[in-house]
């Protein structure tokens, strides 16, 4: 049996969830499925910076990549409306929103040309980790310097009252046990992984989703046109949606396993109250306005694109209340 | 073909010249930024990205006066022993390969500013298209191959292992 | 080929060009580009080098290196280094091997100043290897002491070479120059030991000098606190979190540029010189990293971290063992490879096998860089002797090479301590998190 071995570009080391949780589960059932004809290798390191995967992934440089859509600003705007805040309110219904919304525009808008688009999905919720200090409201957040690790969120902490520092994730640490940053933005699961949890003393929960990466999963277009009808058949078998349900799992184990090192070191959880979040949508609804121009300006239909995500989002939420008579 | 040595090497300085601006710019927005974020609480709008368009372009200003004053980190144990001739002669590859390939990466570093226009893609908070940028670099390119090639025509004018300054050497 | 292969021919390859005098840059520009072209494919090879000169160079992380250059461009314009020594010289210069002692001490303090290697070596070059010629020290020991005492440069914060591990990583930057505080006191202190013995073995490579009275003493202690109060602040303001590790360089330029300019050292075209000069070691520099990049891109394509993994974790190995393993191919890689590109290329290899087997990422931080160190000094290759030799013209890198020994048994002998007692590189940041 001929086997064929296809190079997977990553960014990431190998134990973080994106690659342990959603990527080695997903190669290894299409590894299952195609009896192993078609295997999979996981790059151990990067051939270029996160903003560089798509590009590197247009020259074959690997024949499957995967990086964050709000890297490449300007590229991707049609996939990167669950990047609008309050968009995704939990893994699972921002992963399956992100792809069915990809499934139903993504070819028409071209945007990913050259790649073969076979997943899209989200993060869970960020919150926003203090230091020292608490927010309990949203007028808790002025005068805070908060961490954010682009502009997106840097724009929306500013809206929000607080001032946004810019900072790579390899300063985030110093950055908070300094005090260069009060808070810093990120899930449970980042807060662990990047070593911030011995800094953390309180942690503030927004429901509804204050802002979300969406990542692609993609195939080089001839990697792809060259596999077998049967391959093909087995990668789409566990892409797509499979790929949003390995996400929404990936991510939730991730921030129960940040948790509870947060909760071992006895930090305080508080949720901000229903008024303020309506507050925070209110506050943050110019950056909605902006990204409706920017569709406009590319010859999108804006609305029907935000409209068509909001509905999947509200089919596929993950917190509905069941076994309840309404 | 002389005036035309002195108008490159010219351009060459007035490039680094720009390149020092550009590093005395840098090293003014990190201080500022500090200064707005400690004193005034508000972070310096985009100066972050300042600094990254910034640092694509201290490099390519300032390449071609580096390659001319032959300033490139390299050993030259083995060679300083070499017969002044056959120092010549291997000084003349490297700058050859060197203005060869500086050239092909300009070629190549157009091309990808092209598809970088093409898909719009733009810097995060200023929304400076990202092709301009790598053309810019692109065209800083042909003269750091030029400056190369300069050298090359110099191979057996001059012996390489004189150096006129040590940047290289830091 | 296998990948075996392949990397013996790339490896070998950039090592000949080397030697035949091509830049170091463009040996590794040529092989990586052209291996990527012939076992990849052209596309691939085409693509990469027209994106990577663009993300390597347009990096905020990066904007350390002209800022730490910049800031040790403008304290020798200010000639704080000449003071930095006279000082050293004042305390140590009457005892046996006492100038290459105040030698390091003074390395030591320009390195709080300095995230480079070379350009501490150039720097105090400059100022020491006269003054040591003048009382009798042999060349080669003279030489070597500044070569071994400018290594400090990138062990004691800041650090380019650290800076380079924490974005390569992901470890945390201030942790890593906090880290290295303690390993740069115990490297002086080894460096002292190593004169010390040598001048006892052989007391005509290092007379001793006149000792300065303490009035002198006193005079030299006072001129040396801008360069007190630059470090204070400098660490200072990273402690208290007034900046970040990347802001420390911009500031700590900008307040170098302040002292200059008040001690009236900086006309209008020294500024210039200064930033030309820096501009020109930056992009020297980067060429050197697009090269290591593009080089680093065709091992990783070829499959060689996971080969080189594989072979070291199928000896079965303890950890003790496994770290002595990677010190033996760091020495040998060391003698023939550029440092910046050495670290470029093996950090993403060996990360992954060391800390699997639990050491922490803070640790082996400080491990790459004292092993770069190393590499900086041993013969055949090591940049610190060149950068000498081409400051000091009329000296002899044959000298050099014999008079390097001492200072290379002592890092052998730092690097063996740190693993047998990891909490000297540990303990500092443990307590600052
Ligand atoms: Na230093
Ligand atoms: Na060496």
């Amino acid at each position: 049996q001929e086997v064929k071995t296809l190079r997977v570009g990553s960014w990431l080391p190998p134990h973080h969830l994106i690659v342990s949780g959603i990527l080695e589960p997903w190669a290894a059932a299409i590894e299952n499925e195609t009896g192993g004809s078609l295997k999979f290798e996981i790059m151990t390191s990067s051939l270029g910076p996160p903003p560089a995967q798509f590009d590197l992934l247009l020259d074959q440089a690997f024949d499957v990549g995967y990086g964050v859509s709000g890297h490449n600003a300007g590229r991707f705007t049609m996939t990167q409306v669950m990047d609008l805040p309050f968009m995704s309110p939990d893994p699972w219904a921002g992963s399956a929103a992100s792809w069915l919304t990809y499934q139903k525009f993504g070819a028409e808008y071209g945007e990913h040309d050259g790649a073969h688009v076979v997943g899209l999905f989200t993060h869970s919720n960020p919150n926003i980790n203090m230091a020292k200090g608490r927010i309990e409201t949203l007028a808790d957040l002025e005068g805070k310097t908060i961490r954010v690790g682009g502009n997106v969120t840097g724009r929306m902490m500013s809206e929000l009252g607080a001032s946004p520092v810019q900072l790579p994730p390899t300063e985030a640490q110093t950055a908070m046990s300094r005090g260069v940053a009060d808070g810093i933005t990120f899930p449970s699961e980042s807060i662990d992984f990047f070593g911030i949890t011995p800094v953390i003393s309180s942690i503030t929960r927004i429901p509804g989703g204050l802002y979300t990466d969406t990542f692609w999963v993609a195939f080089n277009q001839d990697s792809w046109d060259a596999l077998s009808d049967g391959e093909r058949a087995a990668v789409e078998k566990h892409s797509g949606m499979a790929i949003a349900m390995l996400s929404g799992f990936a991510w939730t184990n991730g921030d129960t396993y940040g948790e509870e090192k947060l909760n071992a070191q006895g930090v305080e959880f508080i949720t901000l109250p229903e008024a303020d979040v309506a507050a925070a949508r209110e506050k943050l609804k110019p950056l909605e306005t902006d990204w409706l121009a920017q569709a406009s300006e590319r010859g999108y239909d804006g609305d029907a694109i935000l409209q068509y995500a909001r509905d999947m989002v509200e089919n596929y939420r993950s917190d509905k209340s069941v076994n309840v008579v309404k | 073909m002389t005036s035309a040595i002195s108008i490159l090497d010219r351009i060459s300085l007035l490039l680094a010249w720009l390149s020092g601006l550009i590093a005395f710019f840098v090293m003014a927005v990190t201080f500022t930024g500090v200064v707005m974020r400690y004193g005034l609480r508000k972070p310096l709008m985009g100066g972050f990205e300042m600094i990254e368009i910034g640092m694509g372009l201290i490099v390519f200003t300032a390449l071609p006066l580096m390659i001319r004053h032959r300033g490139n980190i390299s050993v030259t144990i083995l060679t300083d022993r070499f017969p002044v001739k056959l120092r010549q002669i291997t000084g003349l590859v490297s700058d050859l390969v060197g203005g060869t390939l500086m050239g092909f990466i300009a070629w190549r570093v157009w091309l990808q500013g092209e598809r970088l226009l093409t898909y719009n893609e733009v810097t995060m908070e200023l929304r400076v298209p990202k092709g301009l940028i790598a053309q810019s670099m692109a065209v800083l390119l042909v003269f750091a191959a030029l400056a190369f090639f300069l050298c090359a025509l110099e191979a057996f004018r001059r012996d390489p292992a004189d150096k006129t300054t040590a940047a290289g050497d830091i | 080929m296998g990948v075996w292969e392949i990397s013996a021919i790339a490896f070998g390859g950039v090592f000949v060009m080397m030697m035949g005098g091509m830049p170091i840059a463009i040996a590794m520009l040529l092989v990586g580009l052209s291996g990527i072209w012939i076992n990849i494919s052209e596309r691939t090879a085409m693509g990469m080098i027209g994106q990577l000169p663009i993300n390597a160079t347009m990096s905020y992380e990066l904007s350390v290196l002209p800022m730490f250059i910049l800031m040790g461009v403008f304290v020798t314009r200010a000639r704080m280094s000449e003071d930095l020594y006279r000082l050293c010289h004042g305390f140590v210069g009457h005892m046996r091997g006492g100038l290459a002692a105040a030698t390091i001490l003074a390395c030591g303090g320009f390195s709080a100043l300095s995230g480079s290697s070379l350009a501490t070596a150039a720097t105090m070059a400059k100022v020491a290897v006269p003054e040591m010629r003048r009382y009798g020290y042999t060349d080669g020991f003279a030489a070597s002491a500044v070569a071994a005492g400018g290594t400090l440069g990138i062990l004691i914060p800041p650090s380019v070479i650290l800076v380079l591990y924490g974005i390569a990583t992901g470890t945390d930057i201030g942790s890593l120059f906090i880290a290295g505080i303690l390993p740069g006191g115990l490297a002086i202190l080894l460096y002292l030991v190593a004169i010390r013995i040598t001048a006892q073995i052989d007391p005509s490579c290092a007379p001793a000098a006149p000792r300065a009275d303490w009035h002198e003493r006193a005079r030299y202690l006072r001129s040396v606190g801008p360069i007190l109060l630059l470090f204070i602040g400098i660490i200072g303001g990273l402690y208290k979190g007034v900046f970040t590790p990347t802001e420390a360089g911009g500031v700590g330029a900008t307040g170098a540029l302040a002292f200059a300019l008040w001690r009236r050292a900086l006309s209008w075209e020294g500024l210039v010189g200064s930033l030309v000069e820096t501009v020109l070691t930056t992009a020297s520099l980067f060429l050197v990293l697009i090269g290591a990049l593009v080089f680093s891109n065709f091992m990783n394509l070829i499959g060689l971290p996971s080969a080189l993994s594989e072979l070291i974790l199928a000896q079965g190995l303890g950890s003790t063992a496994v770290i002595l393993m990677i010190l033996v191919i760091y020495l040998f890689l060391g003698m023939f490879m550029e440092s910046l590109s050495m670290i470029l290329l093996t950090v993403p290899i060996f990360f992954p096998i060391v800390t699997q087997l639990g050491f922490d990422p803070v640790w082996f931080g400080i491990f790459a860089v004292m092993v770069t160190e190393l590499s900086l000094i041993t013969p055949p290759v090591g940049l610190n002797l060149f950068v000498i030799k081409s400051v000091i013209k009329d000296l002899s890198v044959g000298d050099m090479y014999r008079g390097i020994l001492p200072f290379v048994l002592a890092d052998i002998v730092r690097i063996v301590i740190i693993i047998a007692f990891p909490w000297i590189v540990m303990v500092l940041p443990l307590m600052a998190r």
